[in-house]
C-alpha cells in the first residue's frame, strides 16, 4: 500500500472489517459462568437423548484417565520416595488406604474428610505449577462427579454411569493419597 | 432474560467485541479472555442496562473496561509483546485485499497504545471522543489529540495521505 494509491487513512480504516470472529467458540464458557445449572442441564440432556450420549461418556473416561496421567506423573515418583524414605515409620492414613469402596457410612465419610483436609493443608507445599494443575485435576474430578450423578438420575440402573462415578471417587481418593505422599516427604525433609 | 435470549445477543455482537478487543490487545488469547469477561459482565450487569444508549455501545464500554483491567494485571508480565497478526488470526480470506488489511491492522498495532486505543475506538468502531474518553477515562481534548496524532502516524507507516487525493 503507498501513496501511488491515492488512499487516505480515512478509507483505510473504513475498509477494515469491524467484526474480526474469534477462532474458537468462546460461548461455553460463558454460559457455564452466567448460568452453570442451565449449562449442566444442557449437557446432561445430550447425554440421555441423543444419540451421542456414549460419545460423552468416552470422552468423560478420556478426561478422566488423562488427569489421573497427569496427576500420576506429577505426584507419584516423589511419592514412591516418600514411602521409601520412611521405612518403618508408622504409616500415615494416606499410605494405608490404596483402595476404596463407594460411600456407605460413617467411616468413609470420616475417612475422606480427614483426606480432604490433609490435602487442604499440604496444598500449599506444592510449587505453584504443580499446585494449579493437581488442583485444576481435583476441579476436572468433581465436575465429572456431578455430571455423572446427574445423569444417573435419569437413568438409575446403568452399569456404565455407576461404574463411571466409581472411578471420580476412587480418582478424587487417589489424588489426595497422592499429595498426601508426596508432602510427607518434604515434611520428614524439613525436620 | 433466559439463557438463549442472552445466547442470541452473544452471537449478534461477538464478532464486533472481539474485534475490538483484539485491536486493542493485540493478541489472541488475551482478546478472547476479555471477549468472554465483557460477555460475563455485561449477562451481570445487564438488569441495570436502561437504553440510554445503544446496547452496542453499553457492550463495548464493558469490552474496553475488560481490556484496561487486563491491562493493569499485566502490567509486569514479560510476555506482554503482541503476537504476530495474521490473514488466520484475523479470520480473513485469502487475496491482494486481505493482505492490505493486514498491513493496516500490523500498522495499527505499532501505534502507541494510547494513540491506538482512541483510532480503534473513534476511527474504527465510529464512536464520539466523548464516547471513547468516557470509555478510556480521558479528557475530550486528550482523544482529540491522540486521534491527531494516531493518523498521522498512520499515514507515514502505510505511506499514504492523511486525507483522499
Amino acid at each position: 500500500m503507498s501513496s501511488e494509491t491515492g488512499e487516505s487513512v480515512d478509507e483505510a480504516l473504513a475498509r477494515l472489517p469491524r467484526d474480526l470472529n474469534p477462532a474458537r467458540d468462546l460461548w461455553p464458557a460463558i454460559a457455564q459462568a452466567t448460568n452453570p445449572r442451565a449449562a449442566r442441564e444442557r449437557s446432561t440432556r445430550g447425554l440421555t437423548r441423543g444419540p451421542r450420549w456414549p460419545m460423552a461418556l468416552a470422552a468423560s473416561l478420556a478426561l478422566l484417565g488423562l488427569v489421573a496421567a497427569l496427576s500420576w506423573s506429577l505426584l507419584r515418583p516423589r511419592a514412591t520416595g516418600a514411602l521409601v524414605a520412611q521405612d518403618g515409620a508408622t504409616p500415615t492414613l494416606a499410605q494405608t488406604m490404596v483402595s476404596f469402596e463407594p460411600p456407605r457410612g460413617a467411616a468413609f465419610v470420616s475417612a475422606r474428610a480427614a483426606l480432604e483436609n490433609t490435602y487442604k493443608e499440604r496444598l500449599a507445599l506444592l510449587a505453584p505449577s504443580t499446585r494449579a494443575h493437581v488442583q485444576a485435576d481435583l476441579e476436572t474430578i468433581r465436575r465429572a462427579n456431578a455430571d455423572i450423578r446427574d445423569a444417573l438420575t435419569r437413568d438409575p440402573a446403568s452399569p456404565l454411569l455407576q461404574q463411571l462415578l466409581r472411578s471420580t471417587w476412587q480418582q478424587e481418593i487417589d489424588l489426595y493419597t497422592d499429595l498426601s505422599q508426596t508432602t510427607e516427604l518434604m515434611l520428614t525433609r524439613r525436620t | 432474560m433466559v439463557g438463549e435470549d442472552f445466547e442470541a445477543l452473544y452471537r449478534a455482537h461477538v464478532g464486533q467485541v472481539y474485534g475490538l478487543c483484539l485491536r486493542l490487545t493485540g493478541q489472541v488469547a488475551l482478546a478472547e479472555d476479555c471477549t468472554q469477561e465483557c460477555f460475563i459482565a455485561a449477562w451481570r450487569a445487564l438488569p441495570g442496562f436502561e437504553g440510554r444508549s445503544q446496547f452496542s455501545t453499553w457492550l463495548h464500554r464493558i469490552a474496553v473496561n475488560a481490556v484496561l483491567s487486563q491491562r493493569r494485571r499485566r502490567h509486569n508480565d514479560p510476555l506482554r509483546e503482541a503476537s504476530e497478526l495474521d490473514g488466520e488470526a484475523l479470520g480473513l480470506p485469502g487475496g491482494a485485499e486481505a493482505a492490505d488489511t493486514i498491513d493496516v491492522e500490523r500498522a495499527l498495532r505499532r501505534l502507541p497504545p494510547g494513540a491506538r486505543d482512541v483510532l480503534v475506538l473513534v476511527g474504527v468502531y465510529g464512536h464520539s471522543h466523548e464516547e471513547c474518553a468516557a470509555m478510556l477515562g480521558i479528557a475530550i481534548g486528550t482523544s482529540k489529540a491522540q486521534l491527531h496524532r494516531a493518523r498521522r502516524l498512520l499515514a507515514t507507516q502505510l505511506d499514504i495521505g492523511l486525507e483522499t487525493a
